[in-house]
């Protein structure tokens, strides 16, 4: 018998062990692995992302949850992937061209992944063009951007063009986000939608995901 | 050209009533605008003095601490090159922190770390600058980063990781660079021409702080209790500066014995909330907004925004008008130009805007 319940309490308070063992106890009872996914891992992240909003977890936190999120992950993947499973949803992330700050971008990656998305972070210094060749051979729901400067986050803009100089920018959703970042820049330029943090980016891409 | 005094910038830090005019605020310039202001590349220690004190400030400022030894600028930074500035096409060179894993992720690596000494860095500049100094204008001494050095050496991720996996060895390098950084600021007050410290150390973004309140209480702020005493032992007032969303601990900043707080960035922080609620205990210095104003906004977008923040923040004294983090490559002079020139329009005391 699965104790959803155990494992969540596992996965927020980042105890990897706990995680693997409570993970595995559920496979064992029979569990289906999207079951395991869904009522343990995914509504574990989603109490972490709203402990992070209302400031009860910070940074370490949400690492160290992660860390064990992907710790049930990595014994339920090969599973999913035998089964023929679906992520919910396809993410191409990564911090624009001229920027190496990547801790935001990380989190968000990592909040999307527990938040059941694939992921294909393509890391930092990310030119326009790395944007649209990503989005033409992974073909994903969303491209993530995320910039630490003021200067850096006008390659948003050049990346945004780029796409639709490809005739790829209205098969994805442009999101952005990042210190100097705004409502106020992300309509200017044409993005879908602007995040101020890890926890809004995933329950903004969920309420975009087509049903 | 404003007369440079230090005791205008000093009377703002005390919130000993109005001094002549509001002073300006920001202590790193990039060397771009620099060279715009003067007319000419600063390169030498007269250089520097002439660009602070013809742009207006009333003081000179000079860092030194464990950010940037060797340790550190060598070893935990990267550098990309890339087109950052305003006003040129050309390419320049930024170095950015590591934030995975750093050169200490064990006890190990603690242990087999090759810590400088403090007492051996080079504080020639201090002594050098001294005679160089008008009549009036004295340095900041600029330091901080107890956290930030942490957050270098072990990398955020690693430092974040640690916090759950070694404790005892997050509390091993936290002690070390604080007992460095102190020993810094001891030094560093044995100048007469240190008018005020300065503590630079990022512990938020634009939501929330990077770690709890108990972390900085447990680890950071008892080294600022500690710097702080020192510096007020000699009369010498002592700001903060802390990018992002401070809410949760302002109230630990002003225990810590700060007199003032930078740079209160929008939108993280209302500027004219924290006024309120703390102006009587702790000045305020910056909220001229990097992030649109100073960078995207033309020059008279720049000069309305100064002149409000002016209107609201400093009838009484207390505010110092500077940029919202700092004045990189990329602003362009003309909106550096500006924020200078509507302080010294709009700052006369009394506030008649």
């Amino acid at each position: 018998m699965a104790d959803y319940e155990a494992l969540k309490t596992a996965v927020i308070s980042g105890k990897v062990a706990q995680v693997k063992e409570w993970t595995q106890k559920a496979l064992d009872g029979g569990a289906n692995p999207q079951e395991v996914l869904d009522q343990g891992l995914i509504p574990a992240m989603d109490i972490v992302g709203a402990k992070f909003s209302c400031h009860e977890f910070y940074i370490p936190e949400m690492l160290i949850a992660a860390r064990a999120m992907q710790a049930g992950i990595a014994i339920l993947r090969p599973l999913l992937a035998a089964q023929g499973g679906k992520p919910r949803g396809k993410v191409v992330i990564g911090t624009v061209k001229g920027d190496l700050h990547d801790i935001g971008k990380n989190l968000v990656s990592l909040m999307l992944q527990g938040g059941g998305f694939e992921v294909l972070d393509l890391g930092a210094d990310v030119k326009p063009e790395r944007f649209v060749d990503a989005v033409k051979t992974a073909q994903p729901h969303f491209v993530m951007m995320s910039a630490l400067l003021t200067t850096t986050m006008l390659a948003m803009k050049d990346t945004v063009e780029a796409l639709k100089a490809a005739g790829m920018r209205d098969k994805v959703k442009v999101a952005v986000g990042g210190a100097p970042v705004t409502q106020r820049f992300c309509d200017e330029i044409g993005a879908d939608f602007y995040a101020a943090n890890a926890t809004g980016a995933v329950t903004k891409a969920r309420d975009l995901l087509p049903v | 050209m404003i007369e440079p005094n230090f005791e205008r910038f000093r009377s703002m830090l005390l919130r000993a009533g109005e001094p002549d005019r509001v002073p300006l605020g920001d202590i790193s310039v990039h060397p771009m605008l620099k060279a715009g202001v003067l007319g000419r590349p600063v390169r030498t220690p007269e250089d520097e003095v002439a660009f602070w004190t013809t742009a207006g400030f009333d003081y000179v400022p000079i860092e030194q601490g464990l950010q940037l030894t060797d340790v550190i600028k060598r070893q935990s930074m990267h550098e990309v090159e890339a087109q950052y500035a305003a006003d040129t096409a050309d390419t320049q060179v930024r170095s950015w922190a590591t934030e995975g894993t750093g050169l200490i992720s064990s006890q190990a690596d603690f242990e087999a770390f090759r810590w400088p000494d403090p007492d051996t860095l080079d504080y020639s500049p201090f002594e050098r600058i001294t005679p160089l100094l008008p009549p009036g204008v004295k340095v900041i001494a600029t330091l901080g980063k107890v956290f930030t050095c942490v957050s270098w050496l072990m990398g955020l991720e690693g430092l974040s990781f640690a916090l759950a996996d070694d404790p005892e060895l997050v509390a091993a390098v936290f002690e070390r660079v604080g007992r460095f950084q102190c020993r810094v600021v001891e030094n560093m007050l044995c100048f007469g021409c240190v008018g005020a410290v300065w503590h630079a150390d990022d512990i938020a973004f634009k939501t929330q702080l990077l770690v709890s309140p108990r972390i900085l209480r447990e680890h950071v702020f008892p080294w600022y209790v500690a710097m702080n005493r020192l510096a007020h032992a000699k009369g010498v007032p002592v700001v903060y500066h802390s990018d992002g969303a401070l809410q949760e601990v302002v109230e630990d900043i002003i225990a810590c014995g700060f007199d003032g707080l930078n740079p209160i960035e929008p939108p993280a922080m209302d500027i004219n909330a924290v006024k309120q609620e703390y102006g009587k205990r702790i000045s305020i210095i910056g909220n001229i907004d990097l992030g649109y104003t100073l960078t995207r906004g033309t020059p008279d977008e720049v000069r309305a925004e100064v002149r409000q923040r002016i209107h609201d923040l400093a009838p009484g004294g207390g505010y110092a008008v500077a940029s919202s983090n700092s004045v990189p490559e990329y602003v362009p002079l003309a909106n550096f130009n500006a924020m200078r020139e509507a302080t010294f329009e709009y700052g006369r005391y009394p506030i008649a805007v």
